[in-house]
C-alpha cells in the first residue's frame, strides 16, 4: 500500500539487482545525500522545484554527488533520478522507508540502523543480529552512525521498531523522575 | 279716700277689653305665628344639628375604626418588614460569607495551583540542572573502552533470546 505513490517503480527489478552490502550502502548514501541537502537548502528548492526541468535538475545532482562521501553509487542515482523524472523528489525519505519497509517484507533484508557514540563493529552487536535475525526471520544488516549525543551505548532502530540502550535515554529517565517528583 | 266713678270704671273695662281684643285678634296670632316660625326654625336648627352632629359622630367612629385599621396595619406591615430585613440581612450576612469561602477555596485552590506548577518548575529546573551536569560528565567519562564496557554490561542484562538463536 504505501508504495502507491511509487507505482512506476519496479521495486522488484530493483531489489532483485540489490545485494544486501549494496542495499546497506545505498540506505548509507541516501542517507549521506539527505544530510547534504538538509545543509544546503538552495540546492533543495532547486531539486524540489518541479517547474524546473528534469534534465537540468539532473545535472544539478550529478554536481552535487561528486562532492558527496560515501560515493553515490549507480542503485543511489536510480532512485535519485526517478523521484526528479516523477516529481517525488521532495519525497526522497519516505521512498526510502517504503524501500526499507519493501526490502524486509519481500526480500527478508532488514536494515537497521545503529547509532552510537563511538564506531561500533560487527563484533559488538553479533548477539544482537542473531536475536533479530531469529525473531524475524529475516536477513538483519547493520548500518552505523556515530552521534556523540547519544553519550555510551548504543540504539537501534528499523522499519517497525527500535531497542534503545543509550546512556542517553537512561540520563533521560533520571529527568523524567526528577521533573515527575518520584 | 276717694271717690270711685261708675263710669271710669266701665270706661276702663271698655279699654281693657278693647285693647284684649285688639291683642287677642290682631296681635296676638302675628306674634304667636312669628314666635311658632322662629320655634320652627329653631327646632329645624336642632334637628340639623342634630344630624350633622350624627354624621360626625358616625364619621368619627368610621375614622377611629379606620385608624385603628391603619395601626393594625402599620403593626403588620412593620412587622412584615422587620421580618423582611431580617430576612435581607440573613441573606446578605449568607450570601457574604458564601462568597468570601468561596473567594477563600478559589485562593486556596489558585495557591496550591501556584506551589504545583513552581514546584514543577522547580523539578524541571533541577531535572534539568542535573541531567547537565550528568550529561558533562558522562562526556567527559565515557571514552571508547568505557563504552565497550557499557555495551557489554547492557548485553548481560537485556533479556535476549540469543540462547535460542545460538
Amino acid at each position: 500500500m504505501p508504495r502507491k505513490l511509487f507505482r512506476d517503480f519496479s521495486f522488484e527489478v530493483f531489489s532483485e539487482k540489490l545485494s544486501k552490502d549494496d542495499a546497506v550502502q545505498l540506505a548509507t548514501e541516501i542517507k549521506a545525500f539527505r544530510k547534504f541537502l538538509d545543509q544546503s537548502d538552495e540546492i533543495r528548492f532547486f531539486l524540489e522545484n518541479n517547474t524546473i526541468p528534469v534534465e537540468t535538475r539532473k545535472q544539478i545532482v550529478l554536481k552535487c554527488v561528486a562532492g558527496i562521501e560515501p560515493e553515490i553509487s549507480v542503485f543511489g542515482l536510480v532512485i535519485l533520478f526517478f523521484l526528479l523524472e516523477s516529481g517525488l523528489f521532495n519525497r526522497l525519505a519516505y521512498f526510502m522507508n517504503v524501500l526499507r519497509i519493501y526490502l524486509a517484507e519481500e526480500k527478508n533484508l532488514m536494515l537497521v540502523d545503529v547509532i552510537s557514540r563511538y564506531a561500533l563493529g560487527e563484533t559488538n552487536l553479533r548477539v544482537y543480529q542473531a536475536s533479530m535475525e531469529y525473531i524475524y526471520h529475516k536477513d538483519v544488516a547493520f548500518m552505523y552512525r556515530c552521534d556523540p549525543q547519544v553519550l555510551g551505548g548504543f540504539k537501534l532502530s528499523w522499519h517497525s521498531g527500535e531497542i534503545d540502550l543509550t546512556v542517553r535515554r537512561k540520563v533521560n529517565k533520571i529527568k523524567e523522575l526528577i521533573s515527575q517528583g518520584r | 279716700m276717694e271717690h270711685v266713678s261708675i263710669k271710669i270704671v266701665i270706661l276702663n273695662f271698655i279699654a281693657f277689653f278693647t285693647l284684649l281684643f285688639v291683642i287677642w285678634y290682631i296681635v296676638w296670632p302675628k306674634v304667636n305665628a312669628f314666635v311658632e316660625a322662629r320655634q320652627k326654625k329653631i327646632e329645624d336648627l336642632l334637628n340639623t344639628y342634630a344630624d350633622r352632629n350624627a354624621q360626625a359622630e358616625k364619621l368619627m367612629a368610621e375614622l377611629k375604626r379606620e385608624n385603628a385599621q391603619a395601626a393594625t396595619q402599620r403593626v403588620k406591615f412593620l412587622e412584615e418588614a422587620k421580618h423582611e430585613s431580617e430576612k435581607l440581612r440573613q441573606e446578605i450576612i449568607d450570601k457574604a460569607y458564601f462568597e468570601s469561602s468561596a473567594m477563600i477555596d478559589r485562593a486556596k485552590i489558585e495557591i496550591e495551583a501556584e506551589r504545583k506548577v513552581m514546584f514543577s518548575q522547580l523539578r524541571e529546573n533541577v531535572s534539568r540542572i542535573v541531567v547537565a551536569a550528568v550529561e558533562d560528565i558522562l562526556k567527559n567519562i565515557v571514552d571508547k573502552d568505557l563504552d565497550k564496557k557499557i555495551i557489554l554490561e547492557t548485553e548481560k542484562s537485556v533479556n535476549l533470546v540469543s540462547n535460542h538463536a545460538s
